[in-house]
């Protein structure tokens, strides 16, 4: 137990130090930490870059996992206009956009 | 350039159905295999689209994630191929149909002769002739038909032209001509005439250069009066009378005079600035309103219209049947001021010259010009009136009609 804490504190500081030396390079934050990158246009489209594939999609709800979580998209009439490894666009009419886990 | 790309390799429209599509969609991804417009059907079933090329190795992804694949559509070119490999005779007819079309544009169907002014010394149907001579007629093929040559056979049968263009756009041949402009001046000085007076005057100065004179210095002539006549009766019996282009200076006094009047109050009237603007669209006879005050919101004002038609330049002379209008409304604002019997007078003796101006040639030398007024002649208006003397040149030739 104690030597899992010990880990979970390190992990935060090696976490910490990337991000405070990320910022002062100025790089992208999701090339630092591996977080995903969404991009919406207005409710119609949704970007997103480094994604994990599709957990779940139906025509009004879609679930991509991300390196850590998931991404949560309902709305109405989704569609899945384009798929890549590190890429996914969909269209439709987006109502929200959520982060579970 | 994506969906062009994939309509000339070709497409399928698959149906995706049972097992887990999400785990379908995952593994295609790992595979490497394109698939793009997923859209999700009830009952856990998927439309996408995949090139054809792909679709071998998403059999196998469908078998790992338990699902069952159908075609539903082949889209693209090569569809189109093996739909018309079995009727070619269908495809031939596209084919010849551009044959022809591109063989007939080949050649040269209308020529026609085109100038800025109109024609005044040659006729359009010669230089046709001229050009068909050199091989530009209807009918002929453009590559046989050397242009520079046909221009410059043109230019060589007709010493009127000045300039000759020869041009084709499509199968129409276009020659534009511009022919001298010196001629007509020539030709119009050798006609004989008389010189005869442009208005009434007292003869100050007379001298012929060709002619005889029919007035002498000191004689007041009316318009229209001869003055040196072009028909010269020469001395010694039995010669004929002859007929030359009188030649010469005639100046005379003449006078001009305006009458103007000027109220005491000047009104004038000058636009404030203010705008309001209007907007509708006609269209058959009526006119729909766009947007703008619907009613004028200024007590004096002045109108400016503006009215826009489209043009589709695909179809010739084709104007689409509605037109836009836009009306501006610029609000005029009144002013009065008062200019006493010396400021109207002075108004109304500009307002009299700047129409003498307009009478008076411009060779004309003033003599005099002298103002009487007149008084008031109508309840706060004065009067004046504008005499001006000056010394010009009357003379202006006349054809010689008749025996005078």
């Amino acid at each position: 137990m104690v030597r899992n804490k010990l880990k979970k504190t390190m992990e935060e500081k090696g976490e910490r130090l990337k991000l405070s030396f990320g910022n002062m390079l100025e790089i992208p934050r999701e090339i630092l930490m591996d977080l995903p990158k969404i991009t919406l246009i207005g409710d119609q489209q949704f970007i997103m870059e480094n994604h994990r594939g599709i957990i779940e999609f139906t025509g009004n709800k879609v679930r991509i996992a991300a390196a850590s979580g998931e991404v949560e998209v309902r709305g109405n009439g989704l569609v899945i206009r384009s798929i890549f490894s590190e890429e996914i666009v969909l269209e439709g009419k987006i109502g929200s956009v959520s982060f579970v886990g | 350039m994506r969906r062009l790309g994939a309509y000339l390799w070709g497409y399928l429209v698959i149906l995706v159905h049972g097992g887990s599509p999400e785990k379908f969609i995952n593994l295609t991804l790992n595979r490497g295999i394109r698939i793009w417009d997923l859209s999700w059907l009830e009952d856990h079933a998927l439309l996408a689209k995949v090139p054809v090329a792909h679709f071998k190795p998403l059999r196998h992804v469908a078998r790992k994630s338990g699902c069952r694949i159908r075609i539903r559509k082949k889209v693209g070119l090569p569809f189109l191929y093996w739909h018309f490999r079995k009727r070619k005779t269908l495809l031939l007819g596209p084919v010849l149909f551009l044959l022809f079309t591109y063989l007939l544009g080949s050649f040269v169907w209308t020529v026609e002769v085109s100038s800025q002014k109109e024609l005044r010394y040659v006729k359009k149907n010669d230089i046709l002739r001229v050009a068909e001579k050199q091989g530009l007629k209807p009918g002929t093929l453009k590559r046989n038909i050397n242009i520079e040559a046909v221009a410059k056979a043109i230019e060589k049968s007709f010493p009127q032209i000045s300039w000759v263009g020869v041009e084709i756009r499509g199968t129409r041949a276009s020659i534009q001509v511009v022919e001298k402009v010196l001629l007509p001046k020539e030709e119009e000085e050798k006609i004989p005439s008389h010189l005869v007076a442009a208005k009434d005057g007292v003869i100050t100065e007379i001298l012929v250069l060709a002619g005889e004179a029919r007035v002498t210095q000191g004689d007041t002539v009316k318009k229209g009066q001869l003055l040196i006549s072009g028909v010269i009766h020469p001395e010694g019996p039995k010669s004929s009378l002859q007929y030359v282009r009188a030649r010469g200076i005639v100046r005379a006094r003449v006078w001009y005079t305006a009458e103007a009047t000027a109220p005491l109050v000047k009104e004038e009237e000058y636009l404030s600035g203010r705008t309001a603007r209007h907007l509708s669209i006609r269209t058959g006879g009526r006119e729909i309103f766009l947007s703008g005050p619907r009613r004028i919101p200024f007590k004096n004002f002045e109108v400016e219209k503006e009215i826009k038609t489209w043009k589709w330049y695909g179809l010739k002379n084709f104007v689409i049947p509605a037109e836009l209008v836009i009306t501006t409304y610029h609000e005029l604002v009144k002013k009065q001021s008062y200019l006493g019997p010396e400021g109207a007078t002075r108004w109304a003796t500009n307002k009299a010259l700047a129409r003498l101006e307009k009478q008076i040639p411009v060779g004309a030398k003033l003599l005099r010009k002298e103002v009487y007024p007149l008084g008031i002649v109508a309840p706060n208006m004065v009067g004046i009136k504008v005499m001006v003397e000056t010394i010009e040149d009357i003379a202006v030739p006349q054809a010689i009609i008749g025996n005078n």
